[in-house]
């Protein structure tokens, strides 16, 4: 089976983030693999042993982080990596869509997997939307695949555990929640080499022309307060208070 | 019509999902600005059985099918989309679920809508717009949509699921049911497995730490455990007692949870503990040592005796 | 006894008396085909040795050391009188025994036979008598030493129990049978030689000059009765049962444990302690650590064969105490059986297991068991408890470094990797975030990247994020406030020193943190470095290409303190010191924290396991990042519990290594002693001592 995996670079959830205008304040802002991506290369990895084939690995940009999560892939078991485009900005889902869509078109592929969701998607999945674009069927929320002759066991989990099983026709686009395995460690010493395999490509790729349509008209920080709010009194005040708050949170 | 709200109703084993009464809840106050109707479309077998708890929309599109049994991510998307193309509704809403994930990209994208996604509120008032929450909640951003039309995928908790049950008697209308070929085809669904409680998956834990002091003592944090509904969980010098089996551990070397509600008891909060559990939607403590780090991650906390708190809270719950 | 003056003109004795010329020939025969065998199972161990990768352990310096060791029998003796002076008594007997035999034989075959010279001969006359003397207060010794460890096996001590602690199934008992057979033929050897020369002493009619014989002369009057003819066949008879149990020992040494008399000189005379302090990086990244037998070096293949099955690591090991699959004398008897399986070597009782097959993926995982390597805290323990040089935890780490290269990885582990991979610290924490722990502190702490400093602190990650160890870190930086020294520290320039990763196996990793930090320090200016954190005190010395002093924390304190830099108010009561690993067995340091608990005016009691002995609290070698909820008792609970059997008036449980602060401030909770033991930091003892400000 060939199977492209779609990773993204997303601000390190780690860092505490500073609003810069309507975006984040990116000039010091550390960028890793969106956790998603990292199962979805899991498990594309894990068919690619069952059945054979090939994992090619996709991102967007050309940012240190984004070759360093490159040659952690290839040095995991994925075979090629690309790199899209010289000089893109930050881009929407929309826009991140699009240029996997012009990457992927005529590639040939069985089976495309990238994660069910990133922190930054305001406009809308990338998995789905890539799939809408590619005009392939698609599952999201997946938790784990068997791979059959010419289409996949899918199970997707709805909610609390509860799962569902679909057969799905090849080729498609799913969007994985967690891989059937923690994704794999690959050493430093592995990734160091891998940077030398030269199995990276850089593919030029034109700025997205169709965005998400909407426009950021604020960003702030959420209003925090420092601790617990500490409740005063007795036994009695402390449990009315917190009967209140099971109401707020609606399990009450 | 252009000015009508669309709801996308989520159900499971004949069950609507509190997720669709919020959707119908925020749909009901935009229909109010924009003067539309609110309607709602459930799609599959036995959708017409579920017409009747769907008082809060205006107007109830019924596709009951045997060709669309259980949720199917290809049919019931490309169903929901062939109604948004018939209805042309200005605002179309999802719930940001595993269903509705599948339902709202697809019908943003094939009817070249915009789609607001991780959306806590939306607004009609001048021209479209809504709250987002970004990078897990640590940024909110507020969107203005550029175009007429647009698909909000809305967060748990936007609205009060209770606003979206009420309502009086909608009109019901049959519509199309012509399922074209798919290329997925639903196998089951399967429950977890029974056994010991998955804490992973409760909306509330009632998690006890070092202060019960002593294994007769969890007793009495069962007993406030069932008045809650909640599962009971623990700290790891509990399990390591072997007071509670491993499966209710939380933290470093256990479970990480999210429950809505995470009633910490007498867990000072190790970071190894703290780390399993930080991300829970509320957090109360109560330890008797006002300086416990507990207290730096609970959204609200009291300093006293917990065996005071204990009993105290299960009789009002139960009383 | 006849008279005080021998006469030992006529002394000496005829070696072969009464045998003829057959009888003379058959024994060389069987003395050649003896000395071949052992020279064939000698060579095949040579060959075996020789499978491996080349090692530089050739050094003069090292040899004069172990001369002394060997010759002292001081690394047996340590923490085990009795065992180690009965050895020295058998070892020495022993090569005493030996050189008498070797006199005779260049006397006899080579002076004697071979250059026909019998005018050169000497083993007669007064050489004779000093040579019967000596001979036989040795041969005393040798036999009452062979007693005394017969008798110590028999009492069973719990470090000579051969059960296996993993689940592997295991028929052991040749080990045992190779034990008892090995004491057997040298305590008959012993014995035989007495009867031997009793025998012969009353056959020839009790020569004066054979008084010296001590041994041999009173079993001569003890067999008087048998008359001369009598004593003269029992002579020959003996004489022929010693010397073809002497002649099958010679043989049987290769293929038993015998062998270890050659070995573990061997051993001792190539080992180097601090290999596990300063760890051998990784030569080919494209294939770390030792997958085949052929990636060892010839001095682990020799550490194999160097084990007696002693069981002082197998004693001292805190992951074998603590219930884990791992015992370091398990390790190297599997990893023996495994290189002699696959170098055809047999030992005489056969094999103890099946000999196991390396995997694809190499020897962890096949013939050691994934968990059982990473069960190790990298304690060193066994190193310091083993009287035969054998070094444990670098063999170790080599192992590890294949599974991590396989990316087989313990989970709580493999967090722990990424998370320093990304942000160079283990707890995930974005390195913005590294000098937090300063916020509270009511001054600045220089930036040892922007202003000069004379000392510059590399405060580690766990002194740096774990809120248990930042308080020790706020309190070391207030008393050095106090105490006038010019310090700063790295800010969030500072990345994990990388000292537990690198023992974890990850060796890229530790690269990559130590080449980050490197360059961070070349970017400071300061004179000299200390650390709050004995992890990364040792591989700061030692694994950094920098060549900075670096100082421990609790050094400085002592400085100031002994400069009466502070003006301190006495405390009150008992407190126990507990020796970090990597501070204690790795750095040498044991004085220090000791003067300064007792300049707070504390009482110091030791715990039995101090010092070099001291028992590891179970973080080590990336121990603090695995789960360790399966351990049926933790280390650092074990050792709570044997501080609190010093007594209830003790009220300290004093600690200068962060991860010891984390550790046993949770186990004297869990062991439910936190009420009356209070576990804490020499720097937060001080601080409370502290009453006035500096006199300078």
């Amino acid at each position: 089976m060939n199977i492209a995996v779609l990773l993204r670079a997303v601000p390190d959830p780690v860092e505490e983030l500073e609003i810069d205008g309507v975006d984040l304040d990116r000039d010091f802002l550390g960028y890793v693999l969106n956790e998603f991506d990292d199962h979805a290369l899991e498990e594309g990895l894990l068919i690619k042993e069952e059945t054979g084939g090939t994992v090619t690995v996709y991102a967007l940009g050309t940012a240190d982080e984004v070759e360093q999560m490159l040659h952690t892939a290839l040095a995991k078991g994925a075979d090629t990596a690309k790199m899209l485009g010289s000089d893109l900005d930050v881009v929407d889902a929309h826009g991140q869509a699009e240029t996997f869509v012009e990457a992927l078109t005529g590639g040939g592929f069985d089976l495309v997997l990238s994660g069910v969701q990133a922190s930054d998607e305001i406009d809308g999945q990338v998995a789905m939307l890539v799939a809408a674009g590619l005009g392939f069927p698609h599952v999201s929320v997946v938790v784990g695949t068997k791979p059959a002759d010419g289409s996949i066991r899918v199970t997707k989990e709805y909610w609390a555990g509860i799962t569902a099983d679909y057969d799905v026709a090849l080729p498609a686009v799913l969007g994985i929640q967690t891989a059937r395995e923690a994704p794999r460690y690959v050493a430093v010493a592995r990734i160091r080499q891998a940077q030398e395999s030269g199995n990276l490509e850089e593919l030029d790729i034109d700025q997205p022309e169709n965005g998400s349509r909407m426009t950021i008209t604020e960003m702030r920080l959420p209003e925090e307060g420092e601790g617990a709010e500490m409740i005063e009194g007795d036994e009695e005040a402390a449990v009315d208070r917190v009967l209140e708050l099971l109401q707020a949170a609606g399990v009450r | 019509m252009a000015n009508d709200i669309l709801v996308f109703v989520e159900h499971l084993n004949g069950d609507i999902t509190d997720a669709t009464y919020e959707l119908l809840a925020t749909a009901r106050s935009l229909a109010a600005q924009t003067g539309g109707s609110v309607d709602a479309a459930v799609i599959g077998t036995g959708a017409s059985a579920l017409a009747d708890d769907l008082g809060g929309a205006d107007r109830i599109l019924v596709a009951d099918t045997d060709a669309l049994g259980a949720f199917n991510p290809q049919g019931h998307a490309e169903m929901f989309a062939s109604l948004v193309e018939t209805r042309q509704p200005a605002i179309t809403l999802v719930p940001y679920t595993s269903v509705g994930m599948d339902i709202g990209n697809h019908v943003a994208a094939t009817s070249g809508q915009p789609l607001v996604s991780y959306c806590l509120s939306v607004d009609a008032g001048d021209g479209l717009s809504g709250t987002c929450q970004l990078y897990s909640g640590k940024v909110q951003a507020d969107v203005q949509v550029e175009a007429d039309r647009a698909v909000f995928a809305m967060l748990a908790g936007a609205a009060s699921a209770d606003d979206g049950r009420s309502g009086g008697a909608a009109v019901i209308e049959n519509v199309d049911t012509a399922v074209p070929d798919l290329a997925i085809t639903f196998i089951g669904t399967a429950e977890p497995e029974a056994g010991d409680v998955d804490i992973t998956t409760e909306d509330i834990l009632v998690a006890i730490g070092r202060g019960i002091e002593s294994e007769d003592n969890i007793e009495e944090a069962q007993a406030l455990a069932d008045a809650l509904g909640a599962a009971l969980a623990a700290s790891r010098p509990i399990i390591d007692q072997g007071w509670l089996p491993k499966t209710r551990q939380v933290g470093k070397s256990g479970l990480s949870v999210k429950p809505k509600v995470y009633l910490a008891l007498g867990i000072s909060g190790a970071p190894e503990h703290l780390e399993g559990m930080r991300d829970s939607s509320t957090i109360i403590a109560v330890n008797s040592d006002p300086q416990a780090p507990i207290f730096g991650v609970a959204h609200y906390g009291w300093a006293g005796d917990l065996f005071d708190f204990i009993p105290e809270l299960t009789d009002r719950l139960e009383g | 006894m006849t008279g005080v003056v021998l006469a030992t003109e006529t002394a000496g004795r005829e070696v072969f008396l009464g045998f003829n010329t057959a009888a003379t020939i058959l024994f060389y025969v069987l003395a050649t085909v003896s000395i071949g065998i052992f020279l064939w199972g000698f060579y095949a161990r040579l060959r075996k040795y020789r499978r491996g990768r080349p090692s530089a352990r050739l050094d003069f310096g090292r040899f004069v050391r172990a001369l002394g060791d060997i010759s002292s029998n001081r690394t047996i003796a340590k923490r085990n009188r009795v065992v180690g002076v009965a050895h020295f008594f058998v070892f020495w007997g022993f090569i005493v025994l030996l050189i008498g035999t070797t006199i005779i034989a260049i006397d006899e075959d080579i002076i004697g036979f071979i250059l026909d010279k019998p005018q050169w001969q000497f083993w007669h006359g007064a050489f004779y008598v000093g040579y019967a003397f000596v001979l036989d207060i040795f041969g005393i010794g040798f036999i009452v030493g062979l007693i005394v460890l017969a008798r110590v096996r028999r009492s069973k001590p719990p470090r000579l129990d051969y059960a296996r602690v993993d689940d592997v199934e295991a028929d052991r008992r040749g080990y045992s049978l190779d034990d008892r057979t090995f004491m057997a033929i040298l305590l008959f050897l012993g014995l035989t030689g007495f009867l031997l020369e009793g025998f012969r002493i009353a056959a020839t009619d009790y020569p004066d000059f054979e008084v010296v014989s001590i041994g041999g002369y009173v079993v001569a009057l003890l067999t008087s009765p048998l008359g001369e003819t009598g004593n003269d066949v029992a002579r020959l008879i003996t004489w022929w049962v010693h010397g073809l149990v002497a002649l099958t020992f010679v043989a049987y040494l290769p293929y038993s444990k015998g062998m270890h008399i050659l070995n573990d000189a061997a051993d001792l005379a190539f080992t180097e302690p601090r290999s596990a302090a300063v760890l051998a990086g990784v030569e080919d990244p494209t294939s770390p650590g030792y997958r085949t037998l052929e990636d060892f070096t010839w001095k682990d293949l020799l550490d194999f064969d160097a084990c007696t099955k002693c069981g002082r690591c197998h004693d001292v090991c805190p992951a074998r105490a603590s219930g884990s699959p791992l015992s370091p004398r398990d390790l190297i008897l599997d990893l023996r059986e495994y290189a002699d399986a696959s170098s055809g070597i047999k030992m005489w009782y056969g094999a103890g297991a099946e000999p196991t097959n390396a995997g694809s993926s190499g020897i962890a995982g096949s013939v050691i068991a994934i968990d059982t390597l990473w069960a190790c805290t990298t304690c060193m323990a066994c190193m310091e408890a083993c009287p035969v040089g054998i070094e444990h935890v670098p063999t170790i780490v080599q192992l590890r470094r294949t599974l991590v290269d396989e990316g087989e990885v313990e989970p709580g582990l493999q967090n722990a990797f990424q998370a320093l991979a990304r942000s160079g610290n283990s707890f995930g924490k974005s390195a913005k975030q590294r000098a937090r722990w300063t916020k509270g502190l009511d001054f600045k702490i220089k930036d040892a990247r922007s202003e000069p400093v004379d000392y510059l602190w590399f405060v580690g990650d766990h002194g740096s994020f774990d809120p248990r160890a930042t308080e020790v870190s706020r309190t070391v930086a207030k008393l050095m406030e106090a105490g006038g020294v010019d310090f700063g520290i790295l800010y969030d320039g500072e990345r994990s020193a990388g000292n537990d990763v690198r023992r974890a196996g990850e060796e890229g990793l530790f690269e990559m943190l130590r080449d980050s930090n490197v360059e961070t320090l070349e970017s400071a200016s300061y004179k000299r470095m200390f650390t709050t954190d004995p992890h990364s005190l040792n591989t700061l010395r030692g694994e950094y290409p920098t060549d900075d002093d670096v100082l421990h924390y609790t050094a400085i304190l002592d400085e100031l303190v002994s400069s009466g830099r502070f003006a301190l108010s006495p405390l009150a009561g008992k407190a126990t010191y507990h020796d970090p690993c990597y501070l204690g067995r790795y750095q040498d340091e044991y004085e220090a924290p000791r003067r300064l608990i007792r300049a707070v005016g504390l009482e110091v009691v030791e715990m039995g396991r101090c010092r070099e002995n001291s028992y590891c609290c179970g973080a080590g070698g990336g121990r603090i990042w695995m789960d360790d909820s399966d351990l049926d008792e933790r280390p650092a609970e074990n050792r709570i519990r044997e501080a609190v059997a010093l007594g209830d008036d003790l009220r300290y449980f004093v600690v200068s290594c962060p991860k010891d602060m984390i550790m046993y401030s949770d186990a004297v909770k869990t062991t439910g002693n936190e009420e009356h033991l209070e576990v804490v930091d020499i720097a937060q003892l001080l601080e409370r001592a502290l009453e006035a400000v500096p006199v300078g």
